[in-house]
């Protein structure tokens, strides 16, 4: 459980195939009722990528497992062990008797807390619990019950464990032990405010280009993903008040029935603004080799930005097939459009 | 795998417990195979008297998938045991803000995975009731009172349905869970705690202290009420179930206890409240007071049988339900 006094956010939200959507915060801190309305209407803006999953489910049924953050507070702010220092998304994406449901929650913590524990109990718990009360009170009570008290207890018994969950150190999983390969190499840079974002990968003419878009949702979707989601935490924050505090993107989980894809990334931030380097990771396999585990990577990363190293020497040495010349920009319609069309094109 | 996986766990010694009933089979000869098995069990403080693990294992020995023997179960049922004891150590240990959430995270730390263990030593058509009956056969302590399998089977019958779509038996299994479990857990949890807060609504003032206390909710009952002094139409069952039923959830969380006296006098003024706000001009010989005392008169009738009873949300919903059906379909033919 949480120290006493810590601070801490906490939102749990369920949508059904009718995008029908229930929701249950918690906060540390009280807030007016009129706050407390406001925030309820951050579950439509959390939804977002949700719906992306929903898209990306049907065609591969790829999910969003969870969205991993740091955060940094101003240089002025007064810091101390209680405050803030993850934020996190966890979403459960599952297809019950034909139809999609997810269950997604938001985490802030003091702590980088346990997620895997957190995602079991999300995922094989709060999840099952909520689709199979409704199955069993339709067929005990037939239309004679009210769902949405039904799905609102059950999303308030889900926010009490997970509240009673939160605190718990991180433990090392066998996921950070094994190999993975570097699909592609993303850089982000921010400056006066302006977002700067490009993509490396294989040539388009190179097999593991297409070997690789196998093993990942597409190049579009995963360029996308930590603009996306940084933006949307650094909104919800201010939703909540915590202005002083900026999100930086960890890791990102998706996952299929029969892959995984992870995305790491590392940031510093000095007088030029903020630069952020970030990995698309795929488990090794026999095709797209040069693997190594995690955290190789991390440190990899560490060493790239702390050191200053040169950019494309570095990508070299992640995947030497990688061309580290040639950047696929994420930052316009037009150059997602282009991304589209050529890199996640299976011809 | 799964036995491996359980036996790191919950390590239980089968050799020895094998030798232990060798002896006990040499020892009891006149004994049928039942008898010495349920007579084994009773030696290793397992189950309340041998008639009961005789009938229990003689109604699951039908229910034991093809390969599994009845000495497999018999294993099992000791390792839920020490399952038991396990989890008794965790749930003294941990600090748990109410009941509801010991009861789901106990089950998710150390039933979730033994249910899906345990499941394969039985039929895939086994039904679900029949699961809950022998989680509150397994896990039940031996000082704890004698149980009626019948009674139970019965019991759980109307509450665990097995639930099968297109020919395929959709998982219900922490509902099952729930059920076979609840009792068993809740004990163990005010077990620890002072005797002050042990029979007071305990999960509903801890669960969320910012929550504002709950309210009937009656518009259905009063637009029914409306709809009627306007049409004069009859009105179906049906429609007053679905009024009632809304009337009843809105206030009756499940999973809570309430005790009858807390919500008696709530639930007496809103619900007269909803059906006077529903009565048009033409019924001005209605005032509130008059229908709160026919209904206050109603529910005397049947409170002696509620009285210092503590239930769940879910049952008082079931007990209520017919006599405010009964009393609003009595008052509107009187309309």
């Amino acid at each position: 459980m949480l120290r006493k006094g810590s601070e801490f956010l906490l939102g749990l939200f369920f949508s059904d195939d009718q995008t029908i959507v229930y929701d249950n915060i918690k906060l540390s801190h009280d807030l007016s009722k009129e706050a407390i309305r406001e925030l309820k209407s951050i579950s439509f803006k959390f939804l977002g990528p949700l719906f992306m999953t929903r898209n990306l489910y049907k065609q591969k049924q790829w999910k969003i497992d969870y969205i991993e953050t740091s955060l940094t507070p101003q240089l002025r702010m007064k810091v101390d062990d209680t405050l803030m220092q993850s934020f996190t998304c966890l979403n459960s994406t599952r297809k019950t008797a034909g139809y999609i449901t997810n269950l997604f929650t938001f985490i802030g913590s003091p702590y980088t807390e346990d997620l895997t524990m957190i995602y079991e109990r999300l995922d094989k718990f709060i999840h099952p619990s909520i689709i199979q009360g409704k199955i069993i009170a339709q067929k005990i009570h037939d239309t004679d019950f009210d769902f949405n008290l039904l799905v609102e207890e059950e999303i308030e018994r889900g926010i009490d464990l997970l509240e009673h969950t939160l605190g718990s150190s991180r433990k090392i999983y066998w996921e950070e032990k094994m190999a993975y390969s570097t699909v592609a190499v993303i850089k982000r840079t921010k400056k006066d405010g302006l977002l700067e974002s490009d993509l490396y990968t294989f040539d388009l003419d190179d097999p593991l280009r297409k070997e690789a878009l196998n093993c990942i949702p597409s190049y579009y979707f995963m360029g996308i993903l930590p603009d996306y989601y940084e933006k949307m935490m650094n909104e919800t924050l201010r939703l909540f008040g915590k202005d002083g505090l900026y999100s930086n993107i960890i890791k990102i989980k998706m996952s299929n029935p029969d892959m995984v894809v992870l995305y790491i990334e590392e940031f510093i931030t000095n007088e030029d603004g903020k630069t952020s380097y970030g990995l698309i990771l795929i488990p090794s396999n026999n095709k797209v080799k040069e693997s190594r585990d995690l955290f190789f990577y991390k440190k990899k990363l560490r060493n790239m930005l702390d050191k200053n190293k040169n950019f494309e020497r570095a990508v070299i040495e992640l995947n030497s097939r990688i061309n580290p010349f040639q950047n696929w920009n994420l930052n316009s319609d037009e150059s997602l459009q282009n991304i589209e069309r050529s890199l996640d094109s299976k011809l | 795998m799964e036995e491996i996986q359980f036996n790191k766990l919950y390590n239980i010694d089968k050799e020895r417990l094998y030798s232990n009933f060798q002896r006990i089979q040499n020892q009891f000869k006149d004994l049928n195979s039942t008898e010495i098995i349920a007579t084994f069990l009773y030696n290793q403080s397992i189950g309340t008297s041998i008639p009961l693990i005789s009938e229990v294992l003689t109604y699951f020995q039908h229910n034991l998938s093809k390969d599994v023997e009845l000495l497999d179960f018999v294993f099992e049922w000791i390792r839920a045991n020490k399952i038991r004891l396990e989890y008794k150590k965790y749930i003294n240990l941990s600090d748990y803000k109410a009941y509801t959430i010991a009861l789901d995270d106990i089950i998710f730390l150390f039933f979730l995975k033994y249910d899906e263990y345990l499941r394969l030593l039985f039929r895939e058509n086994m039904e679900e009731y029949e699961f809950t009956t022998l989680y509150q056969i397994i896990f039940n302590p031996k000082q704890s009172n004698p149980i009626n399998l019948i009674e139970l089977l019965e019991r759980n019958k109307a509450k665990v349905p097995s639930i099968i779509i297109n020919e395929e038996k959709i998982s219900i299994k922490i509902h099952t869970l729930r059920e076979g479990l609840s009792e068993m857990i809740r004990n163990d949890y005010y077990e620890g705690k002072p005797a002050d807060i042990k029979f007071i609504n305990y999960e509903k003032k801890t669960s969320n202290e910012n929550a504002i206390e709950k309210d009937f909710d009656g518009t259905m009952v009063e637009r029914l009420i409306k709809f009627y002094c306007f049409q004069k139409r009859e009105i179906d069952k049906k429609e007053f179930t679905l009024a009632i039923n809304q009337f009843l959830s809105s206030y009756f969380q499940y999973g809570i206890f309430y005790n009858f006296n807390e919500f008696k006098e709530k639930l007496i003024s809103s619900f007269a409240d909803y059906i006077y706000s529903g009565l048009t001009q033409n019924y001005e010989n209605y005032s509130i007071e008059t229908i709160q005392n026919e209904l206050f008169l109603e529910i005397n009738e049947v409170e002696k049988k509620f009285l210092n009873v503590r239930l769940k949300g879910k049952a008082w919903i079931e007990d209520l339900k017919p006599i405010l059906q009964n009393f609003i379909e009595k008052f509107v033919n009187q309309l």
